[in-house]
């Protein structure tokens, strides 16, 4: 019998090539679970005034192709706020589906006026999303704004001294 | 001798005048400058560094400002002085009566003027940033 070797190793070189490639099909094909978390537009930055309630949006969204389970949120907040989420957690969300959620924040009554991170964190059983937010404090007591009126006056004061003392004709 | 003396007086009001004036725009336009300077770092940052700075300027500005006022009345009051003495002598040489005394009090008004000009550019430059940080 007649050995084709120019057949056998074409053959040879197609199993070889099967065998490399076959596990990344496998691996391709694996589920995955994919979490994404983001505010809606037009909440990123927002203003907040201390003590009163301000309501964010978020969607969470799973961009996999496997369900997940029990999605806890939580956040990283700054000292003395109050945030909250509407729903708090979520059971289920199958593939390739999203969910709003409405985050309650309220600044603490004696919050300065500044910028604070706030970071938003979502924790499933097969994953974690997080995404974080500036929020503005305005309308706050600024010490600042006493600090400058303060100099002020004292100048006012310095400048009347120096004129009652140098100025005599 | 006179007409030496009544120079000297006249070159000592002119200046007088030129002192003072430097005085006053040097102190309003550096005051508008730092401003300027310092509600640009209160509008952009809270940084414990730019903190220093604007209170920096701000010191500058009241050492500056305490400057130019204490220079504004020393002025006023030179220029009284040799004001006083002019009119003396013109008083001496029988021609008071084509200077007014009344001028007199029309520059210390204006001197008060341009130390209030002073005090209240300093004072807004002081005051605006802090409420706008």
């Amino acid at each position: 019998m007649r050995i084709n070797w120019k057949f056998l190793s074409l053959l040879l070189m197609v199993v070889g090539l099967v065998l490399v490639a076959l596990p990344c099909q496998i691996l391709a094909q694996a589920n995955k679970a994919e979490l994404t978390l983001r505010l809606l537009p037009g909440y990123y930055y927002s203003e907040v005034t201390p003590g009163e309630s301000k309501t964010l949006y978020l969607e969470i969204e799973n961009s996999g192709d496997e369900a997940i389970t029990n999605i806890e949120l939580f956040s990283d907040k700054p000292k003395g706020w109050t945030v909250d989420f509407a729903p708090e957690s979520i059971d289920y969300l199958a593939a390739d589906s999203h969910q709003s959620i409405g985050v309650h924040v309220v600044a603490g009554k004696n919050t300065i006026k500044d910028d604070y991170t706030l970071t938003l964190i979502a924790e499933a059983d097969q994953t974690r999303a997080v995404t974080s937010t500036i929020l503005r404090v305005e309308d706050a007591f600024s010490p600042w704004r006493w600090i400058g009126l303060g100099v002020g006056a004292l100048v006012i004061v310095l400048f009347v001294f120096l004129y009652r003392r140098f100025g005599r004709e | 001798m006179i007409e030496r003396v009544h120079e000297h007086i006249t070159g000592e009001l002119k200046a007088n005048a030129h002192t003072d004036t430097i005085f006053a725009i040097t102190a309003i336009f550096l005051n508008l400058i730092i401003l300027g300077i310092n509600s640009a770092i209160s509008g952009s940052s809270r940084d414990t560094s730019e903190t220093i700075v604007m209170f920096i300027l701000v010191a500058l500005i009241i050492v500056v400002n305490f400057v130019a006022e204490l220079g504004l009345i020393r002025g006023r009051q030179m220029r009284k002085k040799l004001l006083d003495g002019l009119l003396k002598m013109y008083k001496d040489q029988g021609v008071e009566g084509y200077y007014d005394s009344s001028l007199l009090s029309d520059y210390t008004t204006r001197y008060n003027l341009f130390m209030l000009a002073v005090l209240f550019t300093g004072v807004t430059a002081i005051v605006i940033p802090f409420i706008l940080r």
